[in-house]
């Protein structure tokens, strides 16, 4: 069970921007293969094997747009057949694959996420369509802040855009190691849909070391797991929130915070990541005592910027 | 709770829309944006910041029944994860779950 063993720096490396031959051929390519076997005999789709093998050695110039042949006889799959296929199994691969401890501490979070939302007031079906489609757990949070507080729906919207500006640039860092340029554009625009920190850790470190015309689809087999995950586990803590002792109760909500923190820390690459998580922690409370309507929005600005500032500072004195 | 607005619209506007707009965003941008671009790198400390702000805030001035709970037992609680993930090898799964035991027992122990 290595979480993150490897550490989430490891997945940083740079990887060539198109699939080549050479590439699906290389040992990484194989393994997929093999693994791939491995999961479709397990799922009982043997026999599509040897047309993924085969698919794998003509999709690179032509039709991998997952559309080709639709029509064609099953004895004779076109290459778009094929690699729809392929993607299909790399998929089921990417939710097998994805270990446990990861949705697990998700679910275990989006138990208390789901706890406080039962405490709001929100309801089960509401609760859940949140966790499935915002899917980005601080954003929930301050939403169902905001809902509790009877917020305008503007203030609450400009305070959980705020907390959803990190995804940007990890949106912007995980399509260039998924992007296909033949594969469709809705796989590339499922990708950044769900893109959150456990996912993006977990798509960062898996992903580079698969054939380029699959990663998309390997990263959503890994996204449908952990979005399956949290939906158990808001579900799990919106119904548990009402009848669990109050100190179990507030231990879920404990949970929260402590994986956000550790999440930063973990996917923090240098030493320098680290100065906004310590300057937010900082200004955080006493921005709060200040300005309670602004605080999140300030400490982000005032705390991000501050770091920035003092590490490029700190760089270029660095160098001679 | 939501004013006029049926929850559901409220949570599509505030929540779902306010969420996929930078993904979004990120998924155009990453088209052309360098990903050690200064800006990036300035988008995602303020980023970083506004999270870690979250975490301060509801350790410090939490919700619901975590406001039962003293401070120190959650301040602890707090520090105590963070030593347990550095010192356990790195695994989130080992802070995040010691905490919450700590948080728990300190709990029975002083209430």
């Amino acid at each position: 069970m290595d979480l993150h063993g490897a550490g989430p720096l490891a997945p940083r490396r740079k990887t060539a921007r198109s699939g080549t031959v050479d590439q699906i051929n290389s040992a990484a390519g194989h393994a997929l293969v093999l693994d791939t076997c491995i999961a479709a005999i397990t799922l009982d789709l043997a026999g599509d094997c040897d047309k993924f093998r085969l698919g794998q050695q003509d999709n690179i110039s032509y039709g991998m747009d997952g559309t080709g042949s639709e029509s064609g006889s099953p004895a004779a799959l076109g290459p778009g057949r094929r690699i729809s296929r392929a993607r299909w199994l790399a998929f089921l691969h990417g939710v097998r694959e994805t270990p446990l401890i990861p949705p697990f501490i998700l679910c275990l979070t989006f138990l208390g996420f789901g706890a406080l939302a039962s405490e709001t007031g929100i309801s089960l079906l509401n609760t859940l369509f949140m966790a499935v489609f915002i899917f980005a757990l601080p954003g929930q949070v301050v939403l169902v802040d905001e809902m509790a507080r009877g917020a305008s729906v503007v203030t609450a919207a400009i305070a959980v855009t705020a907390t959803a500006v990190r995804l940007l640039p990890m949106t912007v860092s995980l399509l260039p190691v998924i992007r296909d340029r033949t594969g469709p554009k809705w796989l590339e625009f499922l990708v950044a849909y769900f893109v959150a920190i456990t996912y993006w850790v977990e798509a960062m470190r898996r992903t580079p070391r698969h054939p380029r015309p699959l990663r998309a689809a390997y990263t959503l087999g890994i996204a449908a797991a952990l979005v399956l995950a949290s939906s158990i586990g808001a579900a799990g803590g919106f119904l548990l929130a009402a009848n669990v002792p109050r100190p179990v109760a507030a231990a879920l909500l404990f949970l929260t915070p402590m994986y956000f923190l550790l999440s930063l820390v973990a996917s923090s690459r240098s030493r320098a990541d680290l100065l906004p998580i310590a300057a937010g922690l900082g200004f955080g409370p006493v921005l709060h005592l200040a300005v309670p309507d602004w605080d999140l929005l300030l400490t982000g600005l005032v705390g991000g910027t501050l770091s920035f500032a003092a590490t490029r500072w700190w760089r270029r004195k660095a160098r001679p | 709770m939501t004013g006029s607005l049926p929850a559901f619209l409220y949570i599509l506007i505030a929540g779902v829309a306010a969420t996929a707009v930078w993904r979004l965003l990120g998924l155009a941008l990453s088209r052309g944006l360098a990903e050690d671009s200064p800006l990036l790198e300035w988008v995602r400390a303020v980023s970083t910041a506004l999270v870690a702000g979250l975490v301060a805030r509801t350790v410090m001035f939490p919700p619901g029944a975590l406001a039962e709970v003293e401070l120190a037992a959650r301040v602890g609680a707090f520090a105590l994860g963070i030593a347990l993930y550095m010192l356990g090898g790195k695994r989130l799964g080992l802070g995040v779950l010691g905490a919450a035991l700590a948080l728990l027992t300190a709990d029975y122990a002083l209430g």
